[in-house]
């Protein structure tokens, strides 16, 4: 770094010998003495990009941690209208495409250019399964509040006015009946559950939405890196040499994964 | 910077060279391995809310108990899935600051409520 370089000798072969790569193209570039050197300056870049997308998440982490410490109680009632199966799916999901990710970056570092296209494939719909689940319990979230029991029978059209809560943060906000001795207590220490504004149980549901809402933001960003990178491998631009777009790709990838790892426990296993 | 793996032209093993020499390779097997451990630590994770369920821990425990796993589950991620084992030191000083950030994040403000009392009485988790 501190080694000033004269720029005015573009002809020049330059000053690392000992390599017999001819040309200069994205597996080296200039300004790098080694291949494994400029893997190494990506890296570290991706990883200081990482670190503030942790800072991202850690002020929501933040806030759960300040008003989960503050209201035990409206956290055990609320936690048990979430759908914890889909949620134990969703992790397993997510656990499995992080597998498929590291496998495909170490396929890529041995040159193996059908393998790698396979496990991107695999991830890709992996996302997708992850997306549609959340997109499901979403919905059924919202489904309640237009009165219907299901999603389904919310599109046709069958048997309004079934159930009678909304849990999506807002005016029409609705707190079933607190049921259990939890809840019970719960509702005699912050007044009884009120519709709207006012409900406690909002506050748990507010984060709820921001939280996963932000990871499923960042679940399609990956999508999109990933389907890119699968179309690099497909026309054949990542060899053994180079491979540093699969390797910070996953990086971002199993980053996602993390960040999930928190969330399935302190939304979905709450007592 | 590459001090210690300035090995020329090492990052250009090309074909088949298996798990070996090689800094920055992680074999196979060790992916299936920490996967399969991710798998029981999901299942643990899982098992003890079910059992907390049925028996009455103290709410901190369980909120303990779940922390502990994921965090075990994060190590193994950020450890061998995304290779910070195998990596130079200043991007294992980046992952660590990014956890270390946030812990400092957590202490000064948790720090700065309980020194002036709050919240009241229903918390701390009982």
């Amino acid at each position: 770094m501190a080694t000033t370089t004269p720029t005015a000798k573009p002809a020049q072969p330059h000053g690392h010998d000992g390599h017999d790569h001819g040309v200069h193209g994205r597996e080296l570039q200039h300004h790098f003495e080694t291949v494994q050197q400029q893997k190494e300056t990506a890296t570290l870049g991706m990883w200081a990009f990482l670190v503030t997308e942790i800072m991202l998440f850690g002020g929501i982490f933040m806030a759960y941690i300040v008003y989960r410490w503050a209201f035990p109680e409206v956290w055990a009632a609320a936690a048990h209208h979430l759908n914890t199966p889909l949620g134990a799916v969703n992790t397993v999901v997510l656990l499995v495409s992080s597998l498929t990710v590291a496998l495909a970056v170490n396929a890529a570092e041995e040159g193996k250019r059908r393998r790698v296209l396979t496990m991107l494939g695999v991830t890709l719909v992996l996302g997708l399964t992850f997306l549609l689940i959340k997109g499901y319990e979403y919905s059924e979230k919202f489904a309640h509040c237009a009165g219907y029991a299901t999603p389904i029978s919310w599109v046709t059209g069958t048997g309004q006015h079934a159930v009678d809560e909304c849990l999506v943060p807002g005016r029409a906000f609705l707190f079933p009946e607190a049921h259990g001795a939890e809840g019970a207590a719960a509702a005699s220490e912050h007044g009884a559950p009120q519709p709207g504004l006012g409900s406690p149980y909002q506050l748990f549901y507010f984060l709820y939405f921001v939280a996963t809402g932000l990871h499923a933001v960042h679940m399609i960003v990956g999508l999109t890196i990933v389907s890119i990178l699968t179309f690099l491998v497909w026309r054949g631009m990542i060899t053994a040499t180079y491979f540093t777009p699969i390797e910070i790709g996953g990086l971002y990838w199993h980053l996602i994964d993390i960040i999930w790892v928190f969330l399935f426990p302190l939304f979905y296993l709450v007592h | 910077m590459a001090r210690s793996h300035a090995n020329p032209g090492h990052g250009a093993h090309g074909s088949d060279t298996g798990a070996e020499h090689s800094h920055g390779h992680i074999g196979q097997a060790t992916y299936y391995k920490v996967f399969a451990a991710l798998m029981v630590l999901m299942a643990l994770t899982v098992g003890a809310w079910w059992i907390e369920g049925i028996i009455a821990l103290p709410r901190l425990l369980g909120v303990a108990i779940a922390m502990t796993i994921a965090i075990a589950k994060t190590v193994l991620i950020v450890l061998f899935f995304m290779h910070v084992k195998v990596s130079e030191r200043a991007t294992q000083l980046y992952a660590a600051a990014a956890f270390l950030g946030f812990a400092i994040l957590v202490i000064i403000t948790m720090g700065d409520y309980f020194a002036r009392g709050w919240p009241p009485p229903p918390g701390p988790l009982p």
